[in-house]
């Protein structure tokens, strides 16, 4: 999945200009041009791109894409393919655990199965990334969650 | 006694080991003071305001690890001890300026430069250990910053690049304190604080190499050691084209100014240093250098 697949699974909106995206490997930053003038000019010196600049979007693997909270952000701005959980769901969710349907308050309508839909908490902030699974082992499936911060450093 | 302690005394001060609280630097680039505070308190978690650091507040009381937070997650707050969270509010970044952190990971201070700058203009930042980036971009990520450039390689490199800055961060490697570090005292020798000075004083060379004309260098470790503190900043004086600047913190006591017998200049006294036992922080050193 690329970037461009990914994010038509939550809008048909432009969230941002791509030709101002910078690849770092696989991770996926936006520039200003103010920071891109400061680019240039290190890499004739230091011979090295950075490994952040900007607005980090996230990570870009030919299997996945994994957002960034800035990308969260974004997504949640505009799109209507969300679920609301309660405290409970929310903890459970951020600790990389899928969801059952006793912890979602609120779904967005016109879902199928398989759908991507963003996962927030009551006060709209966005958790992470969730796939709708309505079988009897869960209710969502857990794709990405803002967890993963404390746990990709442990 | 401790070699350290004894020389601690030497200088003036009898220190000894306690646990600092835990301190938070809300990020007011996403959240602000009194949303986050009625927020954990709802959780349980009683905060107070440290009077001498403008985000800071103690965690006086929590129910919880603050730092897994969900609050934490979504970035509104970083856990910083309360005495790192002042060379930024020395160094007290603008909106327009260009910055350079020299030392950068894990991001405490890169993301709290950028706080002050509200995102605007631009923070150039090197880190040198590979194992640290990940932190780094983690912290940067979480917190919302988007006016940084980040290079993994020596921030001596600096001096070659065709830029000048309006403010230079220079937290350098140091040897640390005991505060910070239990086993500190186990670990550490006289000889091998003395060895990390050259590092020092070449970084310190290289960041005041790009400063521009009335730019602002605040230069600070985490380290009680006069070698990597009022020694290496008197060296600067006399061998650098800079003076210092009072840091007008609210905290802390006045550099050393008369080290083991050797007399430096009086313009140390400019310089902030934190002993434990006075400031109840863990140890830590300031100075505001411009050039003349």
């Amino acid at each position: 999945m690329n970037l461009d697949q990914f994010l038509a699974k939550f809008t048909n909106q432009k969230l941002f200009d791509k030709e101002k995206i910078f690849r770092h490997g696989n991770e996926l930053f936006l520039v200003a041009s103010q920071l891109s003038q400061v680019q240039e000019k290190s890499f004739s010196f230091i011979g090295k791109n950075p490994f952040f600049i900007g607005e980090f979007i996230g990570v870009e693997t030919p299997h996945k894409v994994i957002p960034s909270l800035s990308l969260l952000n974004r997504l949640n701005k505009v799109s209507v393919k969300k679920a609301v959980v309660n405290e409970k769901g929310e903890w459970l969710f951020a600790c990389g655990r899928d969801l059952w349907k006793e912890s979602i308050i609120k779904l967005a309508a016109d879902l199928n199965n398989d759908d991507f839909l963003l996962i927030v908490n009551e006060l709209d902030e966005p958790l992470g990334i969730g796939i709708l699974k309505q079988d009897k082992h869960c209710f969502v499936k857990n794709y990405f969650d803002i967890g993963d911060f404390f746990r990709r450093e442990h | 006694m401790n070699e350290f302690l004894e020389r601690y005394k030497k200088l003036g001060s009898v220190e000894e080991q306690f646990e600092v609280g835990q301190c938070i630097r809300v990020n007011t680039l996403k959240t602000s003071h009194s949303a986050i505070v009625n927020r954990l308190k709802s959780k349980g978690v009683k905060l107070e305001k440290i009077h001498y650091a403008r985000d800071g507040f103690f965690v006086r009381q929590t129910p919880f690890s603050i730092g897994t937070s969900i609050e934490s997650l979504l970035g509104y707050f970083y856990v910083q001890e309360a005495a790192s969270q002042l060379p930024v509010e020395v160094l007290a970044p603008k909106e327009t300026d260009i910055v350079l952190d020299m030392c950068s990971a894990p991001g405490g201070k890169t993301t709290q430069v950028s706080q002050w700058m509200n995102n605007q203009g631009v923070v150039v930042a090197f880190e040198k250990n590979n194992r640290r980036l990940l932190a780094f971009k983690s912290n940067c990520e979480r917190l919302g910053v988007n006016n940084v450039v980040a290079f993994n390689t020596n921030a001596e490199k600096a001096a070659s690049l065709s830029l000048k800055f309006d403010r230079v961060l220079l937290d350098a490697p140091c040897s640390g304190n005991f505060i910070a570090d239990k086993s500190w005292f186990q670990k550490r020798s006289v000889d091998a604080v003395k060895s990390l000075c050259q590092i020092q004083k070449s970084l310190l060379k290289a960041g005041i190499s790009v400063l521009k004309k009335n730019g602002v260098l605040v230069y600070c470790t985490c380290s009680l050691e006069p070698e990597e503190n009022e020694l290496l900043i008197d060296w600067a004086l006399h061998n650098l084209d800079v003076m210092l600047l009072p840091t007008n913190l609210k905290i802390g006591s006045e550099g050393l100014t008369n080290v083991f017998g050797k007399k430096l200049s009086a313009e140390v006294r400019n310089c902030r240093r934190f002993w434990p036992s006075h400031t109840k922080t863990q140890g830590f050193f300031i100075a505001k250098l411009v050039i003349k």
